[in-house]
């Protein structure tokens, strides 16, 4: 499969909710390619877009997820390894960020369709403090518990002072 | 014992069974454990904010330290996500010495674990013996790259070594040696009566909660699930490689039902399908250069001028290995995401660990190959008790402060 | 029971088979010892091991590019007045060094370079013998008022 058809379909599957996506395609010898896709989607779309991924092949989320921080939102970014069909080397990265604005630091779980994302959303709720909902295990999993509450370590910014 | 007694068993943050700080608290039902819940975190350094104010170069050595048996796979995926984003073009030479260098380590990772393994279920001649001939594979390491471990061989764009004539005869040697140890080593592995009575049928995951828990490396294949970074993905020379396929049970005609026996099965057909690689790769070493010829300052301030996101992914010994770096016209990554093998695997020992026995918990437990060091990278240094923190200038001044006095005496 | 009292006086009384230890005790020229038996030879380190680092003070330039990129800030930069010129030279703090050669690898000049010796223990961290380089600084350094305070 090349990859502007799997570019293709997955902008059909998304639809509007598809704010902006950004393809970066390497190609080796013998039709070899490694695709990365970046897709961001609004905060709502956010749940139906995985559960759309999940459909298409194998999803594996692969990395603990990043985040940009602004002065009025977190982007945060999660890093998802999609594999289609059986061929060898058909994986792909596509790269999902969602804005979530200061004064509403809220995100629905992915659990429910990724269970393995547990760790990485408890992570999240405890480094950055954003708040996910219905998330199954809301406990600490790294800083220990006898830790303030409400001071996020990865947070840079005015937050940080904040909360001090 | 009565069994309608239900009881909490706490193993750990230390205990002589783990080789590293992780804690379990177990719910008993008499021999059987009914429940289990996992606690993280006891040896987190904060690698990753410290990576945010090193330089690109430091950052590899710092990233060496993440794990020490995964001392080439976290600095690779680190050096991958770096080129993604510079665009950095690696010789066909450093892509097969990365190759060589990277299945070294997953030979010496495997032959560790099958003898930790081994001392987990108290069969300790075993484990003399596969560490006894590891020796080989780390003096043939030792012998390219100048250390056991931390091998310090990576650079952006390439390696910092070369393979001489007389490495590669070395290399011919170990892989001779191997070779012939093979059958010998795979038949007591695999075949022995205590070890298959110890291994099959306990630590039970089935493909499908592998998949859904996203489990990585010998421990999603052991389930059947055909998940490779070697092989799903291009990296390194691998795709070079015509023959390469995913490991499976399969392969020794056994159909995958995901016990220890079967993770027991893929890594040790691991250690075959290593020494083939290192093989190939050495029959087809192409010449040329081994890096893109610049310094580490010119990397640096090439670096220092982008912007942009990257992502590196690996297949270390023990799993996906995977970072995300965040350039952004500084001479050091705005962020920098590490996930380790086991941050993925952990998940799973709660399918294994229920209802099993309390004996099998230490091998249950080694059988994903657990690497704790590796799954927390952060700590807070507190006073105890007290919600207070110590800031970094605090710290620093104490460190000073230190270091005078060690200095006037 | 007897057995194991001459054993010990036995021991008491017979030629070490240790060396001396840290390895400033042992003398430069070992050639003489090694035929009487009271050193024994150190072990032969493969090629390409990265030991302890040599620093030679006239070829450096005083560039920094070193202490820019060592991954453990193991090289300090001071400032050095040399033939009435004010420059700037290096030492290199063993105790923190992580061997990777990357300084070696970088150095202009090749003022850095790498041996195979790995005996270095010593009683004080921050000893001449640990800190490469320390006897030129206490030699040329000059205490630059605006960098103290």
């Amino acid at each position: 499969m090349d990859a502007q058809s799997i570019v293709t379909i997955i902008q059909e599957k998304l639809g509007s909710h598809l704010q902006a996506s950004r393809l970066k395609v390497k190609n080796y010898h013998a039709g070899i390619i490694r695709l990365h896709l970046w897709i961001s989607i609004d905060r709502e779309a956010f749940h139906f877009t995985v559960n759309t991924l999940k459909s298409l092949g194998r999803l594996h989320l692969s990395t603990a997820m990043a985040y940009k921080e602004y002065e009025d939102r977190i982007e945060l970014i999660y890093p998802f390894a999609l594999k289609m069909d059986d061929a060898h080397y058909s994986e792909f990265m596509i790269i999902a960020s969602v804005d979530i604005p200061h004064n509403d630091l809220t995100i629905r779980t992915i659990t429910d369709i990724v269970p393995g994302a547990l760790f990485m959303e408890r992570e999240v709720m405890e480094m950055l403090g954003i708040v996910i909902e219905d998330i199954p295990d809301s406990r600490r999993l790294f800083t220990p518990s006898s830790l303030q509450d409400g001071y996020f370590p990865l947070r840079n910014g005015k937050n940080k002072e904040d909360s001090k | 014992m009565k069994s309608d007694i239900v009881y909490p068993l706490n193993i750990g943050p230390v205990h002589p069974a783990f080789k590293e700080p992780i804690k379990f608290t177990f719910r008993i039902e008499g021999e059987q454990v009914a429940g289990v819940d996992i606690d993280f975190g006891y040896t987190h350094r904060g690698i990753e904010k410290i990576a945010l104010e090193r330089n690109y170069i430091q950052i590899i050595y710092l990233l060496e330290r993440v794990c020490g048996i995964c001392s080439f796979s976290h600095p690779l995926a680190y050096c991958l996500a770096i080129e993604d984003v510079a665009e950095i073009q690696v010789p066909d030479r450093a892509r097969y010495i990365r190759t060589i260098i990277g299945e070294l380590e997953r030979l010496h990772s495997h032959l560790l674990w099958t003898g930790i393994a081994a001392h987990e279920i108290g069969f300790d001649t075993l484990f003399m013996y596969t560490w006894n001939i590891r020796e080989k594979v780390l003096d043939c390491l030792e012998e390219f790259t100048g250390n056991r471990i931390n091998y310090g061989m990576l650079t952006i764009g390439g390696v910092r070594r070369d393979i001489t004539p007389e490495n590669s005869e070395t290399i011919t040697r170990m892989l001779e040696y191997y070779m012939e140890l093979y059958d010998r080593a795979s038949e007591i592995l695999l075949d022995d009566l205590t070890l298959r009575a110890r291994t099959e049928g306990i630590g039970i995951l089935s493909r499908e909660q592998a998949e859904m828990f996203c489990a990585v490396g010998p421990t999603a294949r052991g389930s059947g699930l055909l998940k490779d970074v070697r092989i799903d993905y291009p990296v390194n020379a691998y795709y070079d490689i015509p023959w390469l396929n995913p490991i499976s049970p399969r392969d020794i005609g056994k159909e995958p039902i995901g016990d220890v026996y079967d993770r027991m099965a893929v890594r040790v057909l691991e250690i075959k399908q290593s020494l083939n690689v290192i093989q190939f790769c050495m029959e087809n070493l192409p010449e040329g250069d081994i890096n893109s010829g610049e310094g580490a300052v010119k990397i640096i301030n090439k670096l220092k001028k982008l912007e942009g996101e990257g992502i590196g992914r690996y297949e270390a010994p023990r799993g996906e290995v995977c970072h995300y770096v965040i350039l952004d016209n500084q001479e050091h990554p705005i962020q920098l995401k590490v996930k380790a093998p086991t941050y993925s695997n952990g998940f799973t020992w709660i399918p294994m660990l229920t209802n099993i026995e309390i004996a099998d918990i230490p091998i249950v437990i080694a059988s994903i190959d657990p690497c704790v060091a590796c799954a927390d990278r952060m700590t807070f240094i507190r006073k105890d008790g007290a919600k207070e923190r110590y800031s970094w200038d605090y710290l620093h001044q104490k460190s000073i402060q230190k270091y005078k006095r060690s200095a006037n005496q | 029971m007897l057995g194991m009292v001459y054993k010990v006086i036995e021991q008491i009384f017979s030629k070490k088979s240790t060396n001396c230890f840290p390895m400033k005790y042992i003398p430069n020229n070992t050639t003489q010892y090694l035929n009487q038996g009271i050193i024994h030879p150190p072990i032969v380190v493969k090629e390409g091991f990265r030991g302890r680092l040599e620093y030679d003070f006239q070829s450096c330039t005083g560039c920094g590019l070193c202490s820019k990129v060592c991954p453990a800030n193991a090289i300090e930069l001071y400032s050095a007045e040399i033939n009435s010129k004010k420059t700037k030279r290096v030492v290199i703090y063993l105790t923190r060094c992580t061997f990777c050669k990357e300084c070696v690898d970088i150095c202009p000049r090749n003022s850095i370079t790498i041996t195979k010796s790995f005996c270095m223990a010593d009683y004080k961290k921050y000893g001449n013998s640990l800190v490469v380089g320390s006897e030129y600084r206490q030699q040329f350094e000059i205490k630059d008022h605006a960098d103290v305070e």
